[in-house]
């Protein structure tokens, strides 16, 4: 008898960079007065910021509207929220227009047949929201404002799209025959069998993956699950690897 | 039967290293410790051991890993001598 174990790892059935929605404007916020975002360095009129357009703070998460059309001063723009520090000095903003903050638009996208409402949407800083309707072949409207082409740090353009039940994205991850499981850093596992490639190179596999969010995390539930899968019964033969919530994979090499 | 040997590595958490298919477990008196494998593969614990002291803590752990039951897969190893590095050719 052959005994072979695999892991099932989930990985994105889709993986792309958003040409949409593209923020009327974003930057750093100057001071924190209550009821208004100030920024020295824009000009929002010019912007064709309106009120009722979607206002984020980048850096906390938290998002409010634009409450009256500005129209002077230009640095200024009033907002729904007025609670006193929404924003502080050298947050991270961005003004999407009104409707649009909750898009995910690619040009080069082939969503329709791909695509399903629910799917789970990961952005490039590991941020989630699942997919509402698919729009188009190249527009899905999602549950959160999580998309957007600027500012480039932190990454909201690039997007992994994942299903979390049986899919095209489970990939079978053999586990026999591993010599070891090496820590590379915080993003990739490298796993490397004895038997060797056909041309005599080594045989290993890079496993990348979101940030971990403590250290060693994705090896320590690597290890664990080879370690768990050989001490099951050998009729078990492909065995879920089980992530914590917002940790995924993005790809393997 | 896959059997492990679970190695604390500096900066690197705990490492799985296979216990089959070993031909060869050697080091220098005091240099680094090769485990090579039927294949051809090698892996390279770096350390800085004594008169052998590390190579023949590997050897016994793998022996006593393998003559354990089935589902003791992972064997966790208290290393004499810290490893401060794992390579793999």
């Amino acid at each position: 008898m052959v005994m072979e174990k695999f892991l099932i790892l989930n990985l994105p059935i889709d993986v792309g960079t958003a040409t949409g929605p593209a923020p009327l404007i974003y930057g750093d916020a100057d001071t924190s007065a209550a009821g208004f975002l100030t920024d020295a360095l824009a000009n929002f009129p010019t912007a064709s910021v309106a009120a009722g357009d979607y206002v984020l703070n980048i850096t906390t998460g938290q998002s409010t509207t634009v409450s009256v059309t500005p129209v002077t001063p230009v640095t200024e723009v009033a907002i729904t929220n007025v609670t006193d520090g929404f924003f502080t000095a050298g947050d991270q903003y961005r003004i999407m227009t009104a409707g649009e903050e909750m898009l995910l638009v690619d040009s080069t996208g082939t969503f329709s047949s791909l695509i399903s409402v629910g799917d789970i949407v990961q952005n490039g800083a590991g941020q989630e929201a699942a997919v509402v309707t698919v729009d188009s072949n190249t527009q899905l409207t999602l549950s959160a404002a999580i998309m957007s082409t600027f500012p480039a740090s932190p990454d909201a353009d690039t997007y992994y799209i994942y299903r979390d039940s049986n899919n095209d994205g489970d990939r079978l991850f053999n586990i026999s025959g591993i010599a070891t499981v090496a820590y590379t850093d915080s993003y990739v596992c490298t796993v490397s069998y004895i038997d060797r490639k056909r041309n005599g190179n080594l045989n290993d596999l890079a496993i990348y993956h979101t940030a971990d969010s403590s250290s060693l995390q994705f090896h320590n539930i690597l290890n664990s699950a080879i370690v768990n899968a050989y001490e099951r019964q050998w009729k078990d033969v492909s065995i879920p690897l089980v992530l914590p919530q917002g940790m995924r994979i993005v790809g393997i090499v | 039967m896959e059997k492990y040997l679970s190695i604390p590595v500096t900066n690197a958490g705990n490492q799985l290293i296979s216990c089959n298919g070993v031909i060869s477990v050697t080091s220098s008196a005091t240099g680094n410790v090769t485990l090579t494998y039927k294949s051809g593969t090698a892996i390279v614990l770096a350390t800085t051991q004594v008169a052998y002291s590390l190579r023949s803590q590997i050897q016994n752990e793998i022996s006593l890993a393998l003559a354990t039951g089935w589902t003791n897969v992972s064997r966790v190893v208290s290393v004499v001598n810290a490893v401060t590095g794992v390579t793999i050719s």
